[in-house]
């Protein structure tokens, strides 16, 4: 799989490559491969590149330096206009990426665009943004082979073979002094959750990174109780499960229903029933992932209707919305649901659909399967699903791509102007303070419109062994800086 | 003899054709292509995901695609994955010896535990030992694998602090790790193979044991072991073979699941995986090259037969 087309995790790419920016422990972007960066003119982002990074020494690449010309190869490769480079809609606003010099990089926007940043420093989990020389994509003709990989990060590929594991060693040319601290890196794919466990438990693999290294609470308890010895760090997905309604279809259009589902929904017994309290309850945004921006806190938003406790006004206000939209006697609605996806999704269905009887609505989930799912989804030929929506760390992939209503990911189809005006507004504002008012407007409106009902963020623990040091997964950066890892034993 | 091999070697090619032409057609019969995969989640348009199946050739009419895979396939071209872009001849090679050596493995555990029980509780039929082998018979195939496996795996780990290698070793590598990572899986899978076996070799053995020429044989004055050996055994073998052949196919459906607990990188592994993503290319060849096996499988036994039972003639 091509990192610059991969709309799935590649972690292997968080130890071989790096991008411009990347996010600090608080989700702002910080220098990577690029020193500084200003904005010349509210659509003028001129990079600073850092000196001295070299590429892996493996060839065609050989140790070279990387300059500015590279960096504007790859950012433009991302943006090639055809569906597989599925990122391509992150640079949407870009007019054109140039490389005047060595060390520097200009990026020309059609319109001021303040997402930018996170959009380069953000992937699905780790930046996907990678520097890469164009002579790999020249003689492989693409980045789908990991065994070619060169990139400017710590380790470089010795032998990977796809679906088993591979080894990575330090990379000789690595640009930060005395880093990395490990000489290799030994990578085991473990497709079986219970041998993966395992394998943690008996000190077979010493850390778990994304993907799906990470454990749940209840298998975090499982394995402490056979081996305490192992370390755990917290990590909040970057994704949030919900209850999504097709808003053309009847009765979804009307919103007095879409306001009866989100009251009646009891969303801290969701969370025991699904996760056994291995999360958090949120709205339109996740708030462990974006402290300032959330326009409600954790607190608030369990005392706004449909989230608090006790249910027994929401339920009573549910049952009036529905027989004032006609449904006195109660409906019936369709639903889909896939074992493709953490079974998160599916169990969500079927916890609404006992919660939504208590109220009289009848819910029938058919099963289809993960590439039926999809294409139901792209082509909004769906009633009603469970699902879960991750997102690069800006609120505006959030929001702006699944709510505007041009906007490629809005499957529901939720058409709101004052939404629309909200969210293209607030992509504008460069001013910080401002943009996060707008995007408190926009999550109150979203709150006001009830398109779905957000149930809940998983947090999971990412298993380490006693022995691994320096390593310090985040929210926002799950790999943590692999240069960092040491190992003391 | 000749003449039937060569008109059943000759048959492989009808058969071969068909099953291409299904499995062309039911991989496209699903809903859903390998598009929806690549670009599920993505902020893309329709058009640019329809420009890119026509890229792929996903747009032409079925029956030119069906010609050009037939064509490629015949010049031994079996394609490139339309989700890892790798060639699937390279990822089928990697992953078909670990298939192969679990297979041969699965049935050599088979063989050497369902036989002997067999022929024992044949034997001794009604005696505390049959109903000790007849029991464990109804373990073995009432349990299923996945369960016995993931049983396995937690025994070993919470238990002994133990765990067969994670990283497949090719047994040219390393041998002693080799057989580490494959003993369990081969054993689980062995054990259903050899419950049938077993009950197989005890039915067709009791029929045998009651024929006239064995109480011929036991007038005459020979040894238990002659009996069994010479006369008996072999005669009640034409239905165990022809099981042991049907299990080929067998096999290959357990393989899928114990290559994924067992972290073997297998085509059992693989299929599971293209199925998954609409990797049309990769289901194509992987289920015509597994279609080949069994009837190759197949052909073996009907072969066999004739030298355990030489009244069989084929013509």
């Amino acid at each position: 799989m091509d990192i610059h087309k991969a709309n799935w995790n590649l972690p292997l790419w968080a130890f071989l490559g790096q991008s411009l920016v990347r996010y600090d422990k608080e989700g702002n972007p910080v220098p990577d491969l690029a020193t500084s960066w200003k904005f010349d003119d509210p659509k003028t982002l001129v990079f600073t590149i850092r000196e001295g990074v070299k590429f892996h020494n493996l060839p065609p690449a050989n140790g070279r330096e990387m300059t500015a010309e590279d960096v504007a190869f790859s950012l433009n490769r991302i943006r090639t206009p055809q569906a597989e480079f599925v990122w391509r809609s992150q640079f949407e606003r870009v007019d054109k990426i140039e490389a005047p010099d060595k060390r520097t990089v200009r990026m020309t926007l059609k319109t001021p665009f303040a997402p930018i940043l996170a959009y380069i420093a953000s992937g699905t989990v780790a930046s996907n943004k990678v520097i890469v020389p164009p002579e790999v994509v020249q003689k492989w003709g693409s980045l789908a082979d990991i065994e070619h990989a060169v990139g400017t990060g710590p380790f470089q590929i010795k032998q990977y073979t796809p679906g088993v594991g591979g080894t990575l060693v330090r990379s000789s040319t690595y640009w930060e002094a005395g880093k990395p601290y490990l000489d290799t890196l030994s990578i085991t794919v473990v497709p079986d959750r219970a041998t993966m466990i395992a394998a943690y438990r008996t000190g077979k693999i010493d850390l778990g990174t994304q993907e799906a290294g990470e454990v749940t609470l209840s298998e975090r308890k499982d394995m402490e109780r056979t081996n305490p010895e192992i370390k755990y760090t917290e990590w909040s997905r970057p994704n949030w499960f919900g209850l999504v309604p097709n808003l053309t279809r009847k009765p979804f259009d009307d919103i007095r229903v879409r306001k009866a589902i989100f009251l009646a929904i009891d969303r801290q017994e969701a969370l025991q029933l699904n996760l056994a309290g291995g999360g958090y309850i949120t709205g339109p945004l996740p708030q462990r992932m974006f402290p300032g921006w959330v326009a409600w806190t954790e607190a608030e938003l369990l005392r706004l209707p449909g989230y608090r406790q006790p249910k027994d006004q929401d339920m009573a206000e549910a049952k009036k919305l529905l027989a004032e939209a006609g449904y006195p006697n109660g409906l019936t609605l369709e639903a889909e649901g896939t074992n493709l996806f953490p079974q998160i999704n599916l169990k969500n269905m079927e916890i609404a659909k006992s919660q939504l009887a208590k109220v009289g609505v009848t819910v029938n989930i058919k099963l289809v399967d993960g590439a039926v799912w999809f294409q139901q989804d792209t082509k909004g030929e769906f009633g009603f699903r469970a699902r879960g929506y991750s997102a690069a760390r800006d609120p505006d992939d959030q929001l702006y791509t699944r709510h505007h209503c041009n906007a490629g990911r809005n499957s529901q189809k939720l058409c709101d102007a004052e939404l629309d005006r909200l969210l293209d507004t607030q992509r504008q504002e460069l001013d910080v303070a401002k943009r996060k008012d707008l995007i408190k407007q926009a999550q109150r409106r979203l709150m006001d419109l009830a398109p779905q009902v957000w149930l809940h963020t998983a947090v999971d623990y990412m298993p380490r062994q006693p022995w691994v040091r320096g390593w310090e997964p985040t929210e926002y950066d799950p790999f943590a800086l692999p240069a960092n890892i040491w190992v003391d034993r | 003899m000749r003449q039937y091999l060569v008109s059943r070697v000759l048959l492989l090619v009808p058969t071969l054709f068909i099953i291409s032409v299904m499995v062309f057609a039911v991989v496209r019969l699903f809903p859903g292509d390998v598009l929806d995969f690549l670009t599920a989640e993505a902020n893309v348009s329709r058009e640019d995901v329809d420009k890119e199946r026509e890229r792929l050739g996903l747009m032409k009419p079925l029956h030119e695609q069906y010609l050009t895979w037939v064509g490629s396939m015949l010049r031994g071209d079996f394609g490139r994955s339309l989700w890892t872009k790798r060639p699937v001849a390279t990822d089928i090679q990697r992953r078909l010896p670990v298939t192969v050596e679990l297979g041969i493995l699965s049935l050599f555990f088979s063989v050497v535990i369902g036989i002997p029980i067999g022929i024992l509780s044949a034997v001794r039929q009604d005696s505390s030992m049959d109903y000790a082998a007849r029991s464990v018979a109804i373990f073995g195939l009432s349990v299923p694998g996945f369960w016995l496996a993931t049983m396995l795996i937690l025994f070993l780990s919470v238990g002994f602090h133990w765990l067969p290698p994670l990283r497949y070793a090719s047994p040219d590598v390393d041998p002693w790790q080799n057989i580490q990572q494959f003993i369990a899986p081969a054993f689980i899978l062995g054990l259903h193979l050899a419950a049938v076996l077993m009950r197989m070799t005890r039915t067709a053995l009791l029929e045998v044991l009651r024929q006239d020429y064995i109480r011929t044989a036991w007038a005459k004055g020979l040894r238990e072991r002659v009996i069994l050996a010479r006369h008996a055994f072999r005669n009640s073998l034409i239905p165990v073979v022809t099981i042991l052949g049907l299990q080929v196919a067998l096999l290959i459906g357990g393989s899928v699941i114990m290559e994924s607990i067992f972290n073997l990188p297998g085509l059992g592994q693989y299929i599971f995986q293209v199925i998954l993503v609409r990797d049309y290319p990769a289901i194509q060849a992987v289920n015509l090259l597994l279609a080949s096996f069994v009837m190759v499988a197949n052909l073996l036994v009907d072969v066999s037969l004739a030298y355990i039972d030489p009244r069989i003639l084929y013509r």
